[in-house]
């Protein structure tokens, strides 16, 4: 059975991988964000289908997944610290969707299953997720409509996908390893050649 | 007893002060909410990751305390601290009838989140409302407060290029512009090929982009391009009444700042005509208390500004302080906003920027000006950028796992995106008034506020997309998202009108010098005092009319006249 701590594990021995090549960067850069939520709202198991999840979402490779960066923990605590009931029903939803998705096909809880396995399922789930869906009861002004989206199938998905994305992309690692994050840019150069390789710049405000 | 009172301590409010204060006076502001430090307050030095909950506000907080000022774009847990709990500050609207009033009660008001675009007026906006007969006819022209406005931009510092238009009248003191990045430079030649009488310019902002001595005294620096300004600006860069207006009127030691006193209303001397103090409740003990002075400057913002006008309501004003033409609180304007047109952009592909420049692009002003507009008077500019889409995977789209992750490691493709702010037209039936039961915690009226868009705005908002989607196209983008309608009045966070300077008693409130006509020693600068909206973001403008008006409120009590 995957846990946090097993995919950390995986996690860490990519790092180690990672901090052969990258001398110059401190050991803190790897840490886990301090400091976060610590309340707990998920039992094991459901924990246990969040960790399967995420790690599918967003792998390890030569940086941390989002395990590695303790997406689901730090999502277990905004359960606690940010979500409404309404939004809690739909993540537990999901996780309990998915989890069935395994029992049914494979007989296996989803955390059982192989990354290949688990990927192997949710590609289909996610992807039936986004084809067009009711459009929403609530009333939105006309600018959340635009930066909403056309209205999928399977919103609450779309919520606990986009809580994965945004709290890896937050975090210390991802911003500074999947992209450039600079607090304090200084200078504006407004042209700047494009290298191989070079990686996007992330942005800490909404714009 | 001081020798005046500023009521409010925001973008108009600290400038009174400043202005007052180094004319000599000892001066009193008045501010309804808690004192801000910057030490303390402001959240720019906090990394991205280092927020609970990913800088989202909890969603039951949102709901029960924030459903108004939500809305606003800079609203996040790194700000939430900035705007009022709409629980706590009650308004009523009709049903069919919102409107998104976006408040921040502290030490310096919204100048601590403000956009920081800094434009001008020009008499094409001077004179709108005599030449097509809507609202009454401003008391002033360009002329009259070019100074002033030349005085204001070298004070709170504006970064913009003098481009030479003759409806967005260029500064003499503009710090340099921010420059374009390279697809911009492509979209703006595309456009101006096409329509000669359309510019894309750099937008003004109050952003240090070279801070000058006099800034450096005040202890602000240069721009380090972060775009977080609404967390406030521990470097001081951009401009707040916080760290500028009211740092330079402490300093002349004429300055008292009083917290947490929420004006009640304004007491005039029945027998002189003449305001004689400012009656306060304080926000944390609810106990009332008097303060007097020889001249009141109300600088609470407009829809505040008449609140406290119609509040001062006597035995010999009984529709308030101020209103025998009836207008204190009518007219209600606020700028269409969210007439945005996005697009995929064909910039130059190998070509990226760095940093986060604190301002976009502008196109100023075309239509019944050097093109005609579609059967509506007055008009629109845009403001916008061109850049790099973020490349972040985003959860509305198919696609999971390593495809993902690799897709965020990409420089993400151009994107084009202008979003109109549209002129509203001062109609009297749009207004404030004071609900007859109805009370806040501390016993005040609350707020009723009727607005709505009318006609000429909806035509104008048809014009408004279909030149941005025009334009767009012109410049070879594919267009991928538009707005439909602008959105309800408040938004644009530009209300304004409810206090309007006028030529005559009978249908306006203030003179020429934003001087209450029935009553010689208050004036209103904020919001409230404009006579039309135009179409530019309007904070310079109230920030000018503020050092114009004290300018002659001091000549007015050296000759003893008020």
């Amino acid at each position: 059975m995957i846990d946090e701590i097993a995919m950390n594990r995986r996690a860490l021995m990519g790092r180690i991988g990672l901090l052969i090549g990258a001398a110059a960067l401190p050991p803190e850069a790897f840490a886990l964000p301090k400091g976060k939520a610590a309340k707990k709202f998920l039992a094991a198991p459901q924990f246990a289908t969040l960790s399967a999840v995420a790690d599918t979402v967003i792998p390890a490779d030569e940086t941390p997944g989002a395990v590695g960066v303790g997406v689901p923990r730090l999502i277990d605590g905004m359960l606690v610290t940010w979500a409404s009931a309404d939004t809690r029903g739909q993540i537990v939803g999901v996780l309990a969707a998915i989890d069935k998705l395994a029992r049914d096909a494979d007989r296996k809880s989803f955390a059982a299953l192989s990354p290949e396995r688990r990927k192997a399922l949710l590609v289909p789930y996610d992807k039936d997720a986004m084809k067009p869906g009711p459009k929403p009861t609530e009333k939105l002004t006309a600018l959340q409509a635009m930066m909403a989206g056309p209205p999928v199938m399977n919103p609450s998905w779309v919520k606990l996908k986009d809580l994965i994305i945004t709290l890896y992309y937050t975090s210390e690692v991802a911003m500074t390893k999947e992209e450039i994050y600079e607090h304090v840019p200084g200078k504006w150069v407004p042209s700047l050649k494009i290298t191989p390789g070079m990686r996007p710049f992330a942005s800490g405000g909404p714009f | 007893m001081f020798d005046a009172i500023v009521i409010g301590s925001g973008m108009s409010g600290g400038i009174a002060a400043k202005e007052l204060c180094e004319a000599g006076l000892k001066v009193l502001v008045l501010e309804r909410g808690n004192d801000v430090d910057p030490g303390k307050d402001y959240t720019d030095m906090v990394m991205p990751w280092e927020f609970p909950n990913a800088m989202r506000v909890p969603e039951d907080e949102v709901a029960r305390d924030y459903p108004v000022q939500s809305q606003c774009y800079a609203f996040s847990e790194a700000t939430k601290h900035f705007w009022v709990k709409d629980s706590d500050h009650p308004y009523t609207t009709p049903a069919d009838k919102d409107f998104t009033w976006i408040r921040g009660y502290h030490t310096g008001g919204r100048s601590i989140m403000w956009g920081r675009q800094s434009y001008r007026l020009s008499d094409l906006d001077f004179e709108a409302n005599a030449k097509d007969g809507f609202g009454v006819d401003w008391p002033i022209r360009y002329a009259d407060i070019a100074p002033w406005y030349d005085k204001m931009e070298k004070f709170v510092g504006v970064a913009g290029d003098r481009d030479g238009l003759p409806q967005l009248p260029d500064g003499e003191n503009y710090l340099p512009g921010f420059e374009l990045n390279d697809a911009e430079k492509q979209f703006k030649a595309a456009v101006e090929s096409k329509w000669s009488s359309r510019k894309v310019i750099i937008g003004r902002t109050a952003n240090l982009s070279v801070a000058k001595p006099w800034h450096e005294e005040l202890g602000r620096s240069s721009c380090n391009n972060r775009s977080i300004c609404e967390r406030g600006c521990s470097f001081g860069a951009m401009h707040s009444s916080l760290t500028n207006s009211l740092p330079a009127a402490r300093r002349t030691n004429n300055l008292t700042l009083v917290t947490d006193a929420i004006v009640h209303s304004i007491i005039q001397d029945p027998k002189t005509g003449k305001a004689t103090g400012v009656r306060v409740i304080d926000r944390k003990t609810k106990v009332g208390r008097t303060y007097e002075a020889r001249l009141v400057f109300l600088n609470a913002s407009a829809i505040n500004s008449a609140y406290i006008l119609l509040n001062s309501a006597s035995e010999h004003n009984p529709n308030g302080l101020a209103n025998g033409s009836d207008q204190v609180g009518r007219n209600i304007m606020d700028h269409m906003y969210a007439l945005s047109t996005a697009g995929m952009f064909p910039g130059p592909k190998d070509s990226y920027y760095k940093g986060r420049r604190p301002t976009g692009i502008y196109i100023p002003r075309f239509r019944n000006y050097a093109e005609d507009g579609d059967g509506y008077v007055r008009g629109y500019g845009y403001q916008g950028g061109v850049s790099r889409l973020g490349s972040r995977p985003r959860a509305g789209m198919p696609g999971i796992g390593a495809e993902l992750k690799e897709q965020g490691r990409h420089i993400g493709p151009w994107m084009a995106y202008i979003s109109g702010f549209g002129e509203m037209l001062p109609n009297p039936e749009n207004r404030v008034t004071l609900e007859k039961t109805a009370k806040d915690q501390w016993g005040m009226p609350i707020p009723h506020i009727e607005c709505k868009q009318g006609p000429n705005e909806a035509k104008m908002a048809k014009q408004i997309l279909a030149d941005g989607r025009a334009m767009l196209e012109a410049a070879g983008a594919f267009v991928v998202n538009q707005a439909k309608e602008a959105g309800p009045p408040g938004l644009g966070i530009h209300e304004m009108g409810t206090v309007r300077m006028g030529r005559d008693p009978k249908t306006s409130v203030l003179n020429g010098w934003n001087q209450a006509h029935e009553v010689p020693n208050l004036f209103c600068t904020d919001g409230g005092a404009m006579a039309s909206s135009g179409c530019v973001n309007p904070s310079l403008t109230y920030m000018a009319l503020t050092a114009r008006a004290a300018d002659h409120a001091v000549k007015l009590m050296k000759e003893g006249a008020i």
